[in-house]
This record gives structure tokens, C-alpha cells and sequence, in this order.
């Protein structure tokens, strides 16, 4: 049970990272953007070439990865930025220019998302690939809990980088100006903001969690072609239930749908095991996020923590 | 006051609106130099349009907007702001989800510093806005709203300030506070003021005054000279005898 929870929060806190770039991203720009898993998928993938390109066999003690790996991460998140800022130089600005309407924006965002997955596929193959083929060791903590290295290093870095996102969006001036787009557009115009140059800002902080995120996917988990797609399911669920612009409502619809997903289908693979009952139940796990999202809607309608605005 | 006839802002035959449909059709108006000008009429008018057209939000479709003597009317709306003009909307004026500290300083967004300073001087208007610094301003009353939103105006001291019914929804006494504060504003900004209303009391506050209806200026005239209007007060203001 307990093994299950960490397990949740483990997973939580990936889809926060990925949940808080989305929620930004759809509540500046407008629309809900589906190429946003691919960027996810994209960042995964990069950082695997690149971990091949440096081919370092030199891991951290008890990790299964090393610096070669830290750098790919960060290479790899800046040319997913790069990509996405093509992306919308080519597709989504002219777009916006011409004043299409959030949901055309949101279907040419589809149109996207399956070119980025077409191209993962045609340059990675649909096999499944991981980043290391050593065995991920799980130590033993107080209570009985069971919690790998790598696990214990993405829990530390996601909870440092939301922190560190809200710092900067809190503190800086152009964090500030990326909040203020989000609760007023046409205000943060008429104060002197350019929302061009927000727009790009949230492209790359958006990126950047995409990219992160996605490592973080693949080390715990694998990298396939339809992950990025898979993984959108429980970010825009976590981003309706966390209210669209809700920093910590992202944050916690995150951590629980991360959670349920886990504790859920875990204990009743665990009972349906002890039933002597074969099944899969994993494969369920985007179901328990539906459910969640349908229940929490229909008892406050704007997300656990959006409102609407007087 | 001799300055007085110095033109800050000449509207001259406007013709704007949304997107095939016109609202404005030749519109024309003019502020001088620390004056504080009306625009009042029905509802549906054009009033609200007439001031986002100013602002560089609504684009002309003909016509000129000169401020300062410089045209502003291909100029962005930030563009616009730099230039020290400075647009308070009647609705969704303020940025809900930040503190009033957050929205004073995006209101100085252009400020390369000074921002504290300016700050200080919104509170010697809005006193009661320094209480509520790290508060959310989306849990402000009304009229604290209301201040918020003239102050976030006033950050870049602007040289004329386009108010759009800053008295709307707001309780009597307010009502009266808030047109006290709108002086203190010309005196103490040197600002001149474009006033959108629907209200005797904020028209009698001002210098001159225009009727707008229909997308059109119907009358221009010294506000004393409109409350007289005996056509005015019996089309506009149902009949009230001004005194």
C-alpha cells in the first residue's frame, strides 16, 4: 500500500511537471494545445540520442544513469524549445494572427501532434527503448517502503523545479508579465506588455517541463512513440481539475491523479491476484483519471481550485 | 491657465468598430491640456468604443487620432501607453489572480524604475489600496477594485487618462469619492481626463462635455451649457432639473 503511494507520487509529480507547462500554455495562449504530449515525447527521445551520442558507460553511485545523462536532459530541452519555437513560427502564430478561434487552434494542434509522432516513429521505430538496460534497484526505507535511487532523484528534482518555476513566476518581471497575459490579456496589452514576446516565454518554459518531464517518463517507466499521446490523458485531466491557470491546482490535481491511478488499479490488481484472477489492470490506469476528472467537474464545475471570475 | 487651448487629444471623424459592423461614423472629439472632458449618452452609444479606439485596441477604419500632435492610430496599444496615455476599462480592469502591489507594478510595466515611488503616489490618492498590498485583488470589494484600477492607470502618470465609467456599480458615497479623486488626479498628475458616464454627478464634474448616440456626436458643449439643454435633460437624463 503504502510502496503503491510513493509509486503515485513518484508518477504525481511527473505529471505536475507536465501538467504546469500545459496549464500555462492553455491559459495564455487560449487553447488547449494537444502537440503538447508529442513535445513530451520529443524531449524523451532527445535526450536518448543524445545519451547514445555522448555513449558514456559512467553512471552515479546506485543511479543507472550519469552526467552524460544530466547534459542530454538539458541539450535536449533546448532543442525541444528550439522545435516548439519552429512550431509556432510556422503553424500557430500565423494562426493567431489571423484570429482563428481556440478550438480551429486546438485541431491544427492535433494536426501537429500527429506529425511529431509520425516522425518519432519513423526515426526511433515503434520498438520500445530505455535509456539504460541496468536494473533500477529499489532500497528499503522506515515502514516498509520501497523506493528506488532514481525514483528518490526525480522526486527531488520535480518538487525543486516547481519551486523554482513559481519563484519565477512570482519574482521576475517576466514571469510577472506571463501571469498577468494569463488573468487579463487585453490589460497586460494596454499596460505596455508585448504578448508576443510572453508567448514565446511560456513556449519555453512549457518546453522545458515538457522535456524534463519526459526524461523522467522514460527513466521510470520506457519510451515509446505513442507515450507522448498516452500521457497527455491524465495533463489535461490534472489541468481541468486543477483549474485552466491554477499553478498549485495543477500542482495537486497532479500528485492526485498520479496517486489514485496507482493505489487504485494497484490494489485491484492485488485483489484480483489474490482472486487467483489474470488481468492486466495497468491498462486501465488512464480510466481512473476520467473518473476523477467526471466526479470533480460535476461537483464544482471551474476545477477543485479555478473559480469563475466576478 | 494659459496653456488651456493647448490640444492633447484630437479625435477627427473617426469611423471604427467590430470587425463589418461600425459603431463609431465620423466621430470627433478633442481634450486640452489639463482639462477634464465628458462623454456621455445611451447605452449601446459608443461610449466604451470610443475610448478603446483611443487606447489602439478597436482600429479606425477611417479618420485620426493625434495625440500630442503625433498621429496614434496605426500605433499598437503599448506603443500607445509609452506615449502617456493611459486606459482605465469599466470592466475586467484589473488582473484578478495578483496581489494590488503585483497590479500597480504591472501598471508601471513600462517604468524602467521608479516603480516604488509611483506606487506612493497611487497611495496619496488611494490610501486605502497601501492596506491591501498583498492581497489577491480579485477579493477587493468594488470600489476598492475601482481604486486599484484607476491607480494601475495613473502608474505611468499619464498625460491624459481615458476613464470608462469609473462610478458604475459603485454605492452612492462612493460614487461621489471616487469624482473627488478624479480631481485630485488632474491636480496632483497634471493629467487631463476623458471621461466615459452615465451619471449627472460625473458630468457636472467635468469642463466640457459631448452626447454621443448612435455611433455620432449628437451635441458638444460647456457642461453648464449641456445640463441646460432643456432637449439634453429630457432625452438623457429624464427630465431632472439641473441645478
Amino acid at each position: 500500500m503504502l510502496d503503491l503511494l510513493i509509486s503515485g507520487i513518484v508518477y504525481g509529480g511527473i505529471i505536475t511537471l507536465g501538467a504546469i507547462g500545459l496549464t500555462l500554455m492553455s491559459d495564455i495562449l487560449g487553447f488547449f494545445n494537444f502537440a503538447y504530449g508529442e513535445y513530451f515525447a520529443l524531449g524523451a527521445y532527445g535526450t536518448l540520442m543524445l545519451t547514445g551520442v555522448f555513449n558514456s558507460s559512467s553512471t552515479f553511485k546506485g543511479l543507472t544513469f550519469g552526467w552524460s545523462m544530466v547534459a542530454s536532459v538539458f541539450i535536449s530541452a533546448i532543442i525541444t524549445i528550439a522545435i516548439i519555437l519552429l512550431i509556432d513560427f510556422i503553424f500557430f502564430r500565423p494562426l493567431r494572427k489571423r484570429g482563428v478561434t481556440p478550438l480551429f487552434m486546438a485541431l491544427a494542434s492535433l494536426g501537429v501532434s500527429f506529425v511529431i509522432r509520425a516522425a518519432i516513429n519513423i526515426i526511433w521505430g515503434p520498438k520500445v527503448r530505455y535509456y539504460s538496460n541496468a536494473i533500477q534497484l529499489s532500497r528499503e526505507m522506515p515502514f516498509g517502503i520501497h523506493i528506488t535511487n532514481e525514483e528518490i532523484v526525480i522526486l527531488v528534482s520535480t518538487f525543486s523545479l516547481v519551486i523554482l518555476v513559481y519563484l519565477f513566476l512570482k519574482n521576475t518581471r517576466i514571469g510577472k508579465s506571463m501571469r498577468a497575459v494569463s488573468n487579463n490579456e487585453l490589460l497586460a496589452k494596454v499596460c505596455g506588455i508585448n504578448t508576443e514576446v510572453v508567448i514565446v516565454w511560456t513556449w519555453i518554459l512549457s518546453g522545458v517541463l515538457a522535456a524534463i518531464a519526459g526524461t523522467f517518463y522514460g527513466i521510470r517507466v520506457q519510451l515509446r512513440p505513442i507515450m507522448g499521446w498516452e500521457f497527455l490523458i491524465p495533463l489535461f485531466v490534472a489541468v481541468i481539475m486543477g483549474g485552466i491557470g491554477n499553478f498549485w491546482g495543477a500542482m495537486v490535481s497532479g500528485m492526485i491523479i498520479g496517486i489514485s491511478e496507482e493505489l487504485i488499479t494497484g490494489l485491484v490488481q492485488n485483489l484480483l491476484n489474490s482472486m487467483n484472477i489474470t488481468a492486466d489492470v495497468s491498462v486501465y490506469k488512464p480510466a481512473v483519471a476520467f473518473i476523477l476528472v467526471v466526479l470533480i467537474l460535476l461537483l464544482k464545475p471551474y476545477g477543485l481550485f479555478g473559480r469563475k471570475e466576478a | 491657465m494659459g496653456e488651456k487651448n493647448k490640444k492633447l487629444l484630437e479625435v477627427r471623424r473617426i469611423r471604427a468598430g467590430y470587425g463589418v459592423q461600425d459603431v463609431l461614423f465620423g466621430v470627433s472629439v478633442s481634450v486640452d491640456e489639463g482639462e477634464v472632458v465628458s462623454i456621455f449618452g445611451p447605452n449601446g452609444a459608443g461610449k466604451s468604443t470610443l475610448l478603446k479606439t483611443i487606447a489602439g485596441v478597436v482600429r479606425i477604419k477611417s479618420g485620426e487620432i493625434l495625440f500630442k500632435g503625433i498621429r496614434i492610430d496605426k500605433l499598437s496599444p503599448q506603443s500607445i501607453v509609452k506615449n502617456g496615455l493611459g486606459w482605465v476599462p469599466q470592466e475586467n480592469n484589473i488582473f484578478p489572480r495578483m496581489t494590488v502591489r503585483e497590479n500597480l507594478e504591472m501598471g508601471g510595466f513600462t517604468l524602467k524604475d521608479d516603480l516604488e515611488e509611483r506606487m506612493e503616489e497611487v497611495f496619496s490618492i488611494f490610501p486605502q489600496l497601501r492596506e491591501k498590498l498583498n492581497q489577491p485583488a480579485g477579493s477587493l470589494s468594488g470600489g476598492q477594485r475601482q481604486m486599484l484600477a484607476v491607480g494601475r492607470g495613473l502608474m505611468v502618470r499619464p498625460e491624459l487618462l481615458l476613464l470608462d465609467e469609473p462610478t458604475a456599480g459603485l454605492a452612492p458615497n462612493l460614487v461621489h469619492m471616487m469624482l473627488e479623486k478624479v480631481g485630485e488626479i488632474t491636480r496632483q498628475f497634471r493629467s487631463s481626463v476623458l471621461l466615459v458616464t452615465q451619471t449627472l454627478d460625473a458630468l457636472r464634474f467635468s469642463r466640457r462635455g459631448y452626447l454621443l448616440a448612435s455611433g455620432e456626436i449628437k451635441y458638444e458643449d460647456t457642461t453648464d451649457s449641456l445640463l441646460n439643454n432643456e432637449e439634453v435633460k429630457k432625452l438623457y437624463f429624464g427630465g431632472i432639473t439641473v441645478s
